[in-house]
């Protein structure tokens, strides 16, 4: 029965050598993070296409990290990621917790000198399209109701139901910040995760939702973005977030980054999105067939 | 019908993604079932020579217990990273709990007529510990090991919350994309993998029992023959 | 030059600091002989008996083995030297009756073919046929369970046997039998055996020397003559009494009478005017 101690120790040694084999990254590679959101899904094999294709270092992606921001910044920091596409608005109203700039190319601007000084990390080019916030509701609710603004909205909220992720309930640059400026006193708030606002504003058990102006599935919901007729949502534009140590380490990176500058536009990143939404296509196939059409990829033959 | 059919054809469209799902769940499980048996036994063979060790031990894998795994596996994020140690780190936590329950009771089980005369006899500590209480506990340490396999196997599909990955990845994209095809596709692999697991445990459980006890679940005692 | 195999020397112990479970007790057991620990419940007897082989600490008073303070002697290796058998046996489930025989001298690492003669050889002794050896425990009787407990307690070829009520738990007939054989291993092998036992008749079969313990201290040691016909006190006489003396009529002796009334040599009657007279 010596021999079962033995079998014991060994199986957990080899176990733990594997899983640390498993850790550790033999030759070239980045960790690329994606939110848990079909977009970011589509930019990460995007960028994985082009670094793979363009340089001989290898992707590994971990996708949808629960939490977003929250858990991937900290992962940035500790190095455990490598890079990961965020939005202008978030890493400056929420990580560094400043005060809102209005003008998108100042805030960007801002922003990506603040990263490089404080945390080590470069913004690189805007991707072109801007995912900020919205709110939208069934356009035969708004059009009953008579809503076509925010404004709109604040008058009759009391009667409605907002379903919301965590993240916006709790940024400055979400519904804090909304009610303040709107006076909005919605009859009930329901925080709901990301991937489930659809559903229940589909089947009425929310009223409003907020949605992200990049959403594919506005059309197929039949939903409404109001108008923001006093501003009050910051600017997301979207780039590539990574460590200087990274860059430092692969420079080719950076060039294969920059084709990302001005790539792609709210339509087309709204059409990606649909195309995975609701056609249910592959991301991965999307993002294929969005660098094709761009001219940045070419088939190999299989 | 036609989610199901939508879901087979999802199987044989990506199933390269598919398949590299499974055997990083098969892996992250293994690799978490290999730790929990190696410390689970150790701390409950511990158990059994201190009370005290023993009562702290039982009352901390409990508590730890009914936290819900959302919630562990969100606050290991915070202190150990997002990614593949961390999933495996609590579902190390989870599958603690049976295992060193059930070589506690397996052990202190044993008959202790049994245990005075191997001790009577000259055993060693070690040599009654292998010999003896281990070979004799094995049939409820196994029920144990039973349970736990099946459970790190499901809650290894919330591991792809914190980034690590295995089939809950398909699960969570399903989620995130809108897809319930993809859920359904992710969740049902899940289950097949679960219930063949428990499939095998069992045979090898029955055989154990059959060894140890002499017993045939299904079959009257056999009363002893001269 | 008869060897001391045991001693007992001023023997106190009390498991609740209270009540003294052995009281002052000395006791000398010699080499080759079957001593039988005789007692009613809680007197001490089964307590006595564990001190022997370490499991039970003595809270003071010395015993010696072979003339060695069981203190200076490690645990583990005296419990290999000696022969221990329970009422309850404890054979291992899992092992077959071969593995069983031979624990003794698996965990003291003996090469495999020495057990494997072993093992044939002291189920024979037993009493048992070789191809029991494969079985397991749970495939014995109760009667057969006992003589591989016996077997296993010969295995690392002992000096001194403990035996604690070992045919307790099977029925007479089984019991008598056991008890032969006992008899016939002794007179072969002249091991040392210390046999504890709350069965007047089996103490007085069995025993070279018998020792009646009460309270935890030893009320009188001799033969069996010594204890039912020489009583050193009341407490003796009343436990013996007259069942004592039915069980020392040798079954040779009843068979003899019965043969002689058989064949007219003797008639009951005279029988009784011999005795009332």
């Amino acid at each position: 029965m010596k021999k079962f101690t033995v079998i014991l120790i060994l199986a957990s040694m080899v176990g733990a050598l594997a899983f640390s084999a498993g850790c550790a990254k033999e030759g070239k590679s980045v960790v690329i993070a994606s939110k848990p959101m079909t977009e970011q899904y589509i930019l990460v094999e995007i960028l994985t296409f082009l670094i793979e294709d363009n340089t001989d270092i290898a992707v590994e992606q971990k996708m949808g990290i629960g939490g977003g921001t929250a858990n991937i910044h900290p992962a940035m920091l500790s190095g455990e990621i490598d890079m990961y596409p965020e939005y202008t608005g978030t890493g400056w109203l929420f990580v560094l917790k400043k005060d809102l700039i209005n003008d998108p190319q100042a805030l960007y601007e801002a922003t990506k000198e603040a990263y490089d000084q404080e945390y080590d990390i470069t913004w690189s080019g805007l991707y072109g399209f801007n995912d900020t916030f919205g709110i939208a509701m069934k356009k035969d609710l708004a059009a009953e109701l008579g809503i076509e603004t925010y404004s709109d909205l604040a008058a009759v909220s009391p009667g409605l139901t907002l379903g919301a992720e965590y993240d916006f309930y709790e940024r400055e640059d979400g519904y804090p910040g909304l009610e303040s400026v709107y006076g909005f006193d919605f009859g009930k708030k329901t925080e709901l995760d990301i991937g489930l606002k659809y559903q229940s504003i589909t089947s009425d058990e929310v009223d409003v939702i907020n949605v992200f102006s990049t959403d594919g599935r506005l059309e197929e919901a039949g939903l409404v973005v109001l108008k923001d007729d006093k501003n009050f949502f910051p600017s997301y534009y979207c780039a590539t977030l990574v460590r200087n140590d990274t860059l430092a380490r692969y420079p080719e990176l950076a060039g294969v980054l920059a084709m990302m500058d001005g790539m792609i536009s709210d339509g087309e990143m709204t059409y990606m999105n649909y195309l995975v939404e609701i056609e249910n296509q592959d991301p991965k196939i999307v993002a294929r067939d969005f660098l094709i059409e761009k001219g940045l990829y070419e088939e190999e033959s299989d | 019908m036609n989610i199901l059919i939508g879901v087979f054809n999802l199987y044989i469209d990506r199933w390269d993604f598919f398949s590299k799902l499974i055997v990083q769940h098969i892996l992250l499980t293994l690799v978490s079932v290999v730790i929990i048996m190696a410390f689970g036994i150790v701390l409950g063979v511990t158990m059994t020579k201190n009370g005290m060790f023993a009562k702290i031990m039982l009352a901390i894998t409990n508590f730890l217990y009914t936290i819900p795994s959302i919630a562990l596996f969100g606050f290991l994020v915070i202190i150990t990273g997002i990614g593949n140690q961390s999933a495996v780190l609590a579902l190390v936590i989870y599958g603690l709990l049976p295992i060193i329950r059930n070589t506690y009771v397996g052990i202190k089980e044993v008959d202790d007529q049994v245990i005075e005369s191997a001790m009577g006899m000259g055993s060693t500590n070690m040599q009654l510990l292998f010999r003896v209480q281990l070979p004799l506990a094995l049939p409820v340490i196994f029920a144990g090991i039973r349970i736990m396999v099946v459970m790190t196997i499901s809650l290894c599909g919330i591991a792809s919350f914190i980034g690590a990955g295995g089939l809950g990845v398909a699960i969570w994209r399903g989620i995130t994309t809108n897809f319930p095809e993809m859920t359904i596709a992710g969740s049902l692999l899940v289950a097949l993998l679960a219930i063949i697991a428990d499939l095998i445990l069992g045979r090898i459980e029955y055989r154990a029992q059959k060894r140890i006890l002499g017993v045939e679940m299904d079959k009257p005692l056999r009363t002893s023959t001269s | 030059m008869k060897k001391k195999a045991i001693e007992f020397k001023n023997i106190v112990k009390s498991y609740d600091g209270v009540n003294k479970v052995i009281d002052n007790l000395s006791l000398t057991v010699m080499s080759g002989e079957l001593l039988t620990i005789l007692g009613p419940s809680g007197c001490g007897k089964t307590t006595l008996l564990k001190m022997v082989n370490k499991l039970i600490a003595p809270d003071s008073g010395t015993i010696l083995v072979n003339d060695i303070d069981i203190l200076d002697q490690d645990a583990i290796q005296l419990r290999r030297s000696i022969g221990y058998v329970i009422q309850q046996i404890g054979l291992l489930p899992h092992l077959t009756i071969k593995e069983n025989i031979n624990y003794v001298l698996s965990i003291m690492k003996t090469d495999p073919a020495f057990k494997e003669k072993k093992a044939l050889e002291l189920i024979e002794t037993v009493g048992l046929s070789a191809e029991y050896l494969t079985r397991y425990p749970r495939q014995l009787s109760g009667g057969q369970k006992q003589r591989i407990g016996v077997a296993r307690a010969l295995a690392a070829d002992p000096e001194i046997i403990l035996m604690d009520e070992p045919f307790g738990a099977v029925d007479e007939i089984t019991r008598s039998l056991l008890q032969d054989e006992l008899l016939r291993i002794q007179k072969k092998l002249n091991k040392t055996i210390l046999f504890v036992t709350h069965d007047i008749q089996e103490a007085l079969k069995l025993g070279t020397r018998i020792v009646l313990i009460n309270q935890g201290q030893i009320e009188q040691v001799g033969s069996k003559e010594d204890l039912i016909f020489r009583p050193n006190s009341e407490f003796v006489k009343d436990f013996f009494g007259i069942k004592g003396f039915k069980a020392t009529l040798d079954n040779q002796v009843m068979r003899t009478v019965y043969k002689r009334l058989l064949s007219g040599e003797e008639t009951l009657t005279d029988l009784y005017r011999k005795l009332d007279g």
